[in-house]
């Protein structure tokens, strides 16, 4: 793993750890947001508005977590992700295992899906972006 | 069959919030409306009020089926503050919120205003 991409680790696992009061070494890269760090939709806004201070970057709404899809009527139906929903949402959250909620697509699991990993891998691509 | 309504609760810390507010108050102006704004500025306590104004949010977006929101969701959501206790939705008039003030929590409920 390159020294670049320990440092993004490292400090994403500081910023989340004092954004949920969390304990850092709770905060794996596979750790879900919600279901094992127990994140609440502040929190979430919280970790963004960190994350864009800390790395000096602008995350566009909807860039990390997109949760715009999930208000648009194509995406979901009976409280479900339709497949052309997992399709985009594929597109936007590139570095997810899909497998588990593709088997069982509600909306409300989605947010399971948010993980430590999803940030580091997010930031990764994004500051070899703003680098080139 | 029995009737359905659109219900939505949300429960939130003061001192989360209230942290929250410290922080990032400056971004915050993105994503509140002049309505918004005056009735956090007007109070004593803004970041109670700010409490408030957010889970009255998170409270329509979840009577309005919106499970995960965000900035977006939180921001086309329009509320009238007519009391402390008390808000109108101006986007979405069937509505209203109620909250209620515990020691540690401001728990917000979305309902319609016939209910």
């Amino acid at each position: 793993m390159s020294q670049d991409k320990q440092e993004i680790i490292k400090t994403v696992r500081n910023i989340i750890s004092q954004a949920l009061k969390v304990d850092e070494s709770k905060v794996q890269l596979e750790s879900s947001l919600i279901k094992d760090l127990g994140a609440e939709s502040i929190d979430f806004l919280d970790i963004v508005f960190r994350l864009e201070k800390a790395f000096k970057i602008k995350i566009p709404k909807g860039e990390l977590f997109p949760e715009k899809i999930l208000a648009d009527a194509r995406f979901v139906k009976n409280g479900q992700v339709t497949q052309a929903g997992i399709d985009e949402l594929k597109t936007k959250m590139s570095n997810v295992n899909w497998d588990e909620f593709t088997k069982n697509p509600q909306v409300s699991s989605l947010g399971n899906l948010f993980s430590v990993g999803m940030i580091v891998n997010y930031l990764s691509d994004k500051l070899q972006i703003a680098s080139k | 069959m029995r009737p359905s309504f659109p219900l939505g609760v949300d429960i939130l810390e003061w001192k989360k919030a209230g942290e929250f507010y410290r922080l990032h108050r400056d971004r915050l102006t993105h994503w509140l409306t002049t309505d918004e704004k005056k009735f956090i500025a007007g109070k004593k306590k803004p970041h109670e009020a700010f409490a408030m104004i957010f889970a009255a949010k998170e409270a329509v977006s979840k009577a309005l089926g919106i499970r995960v929101s965000g900035p977006d969701a939180l921001k086309a959501i329009h509320l009238k503050p007519r009391t402390s206790r008390k808000f109108h939705i101006l986007n979405h008039a069937a509505l209203e919120v109620t909250l209620s003030r515990h020691p540690r929590y401001v728990v917000a409920c979305c309902l319609p205003v016939s209910v």
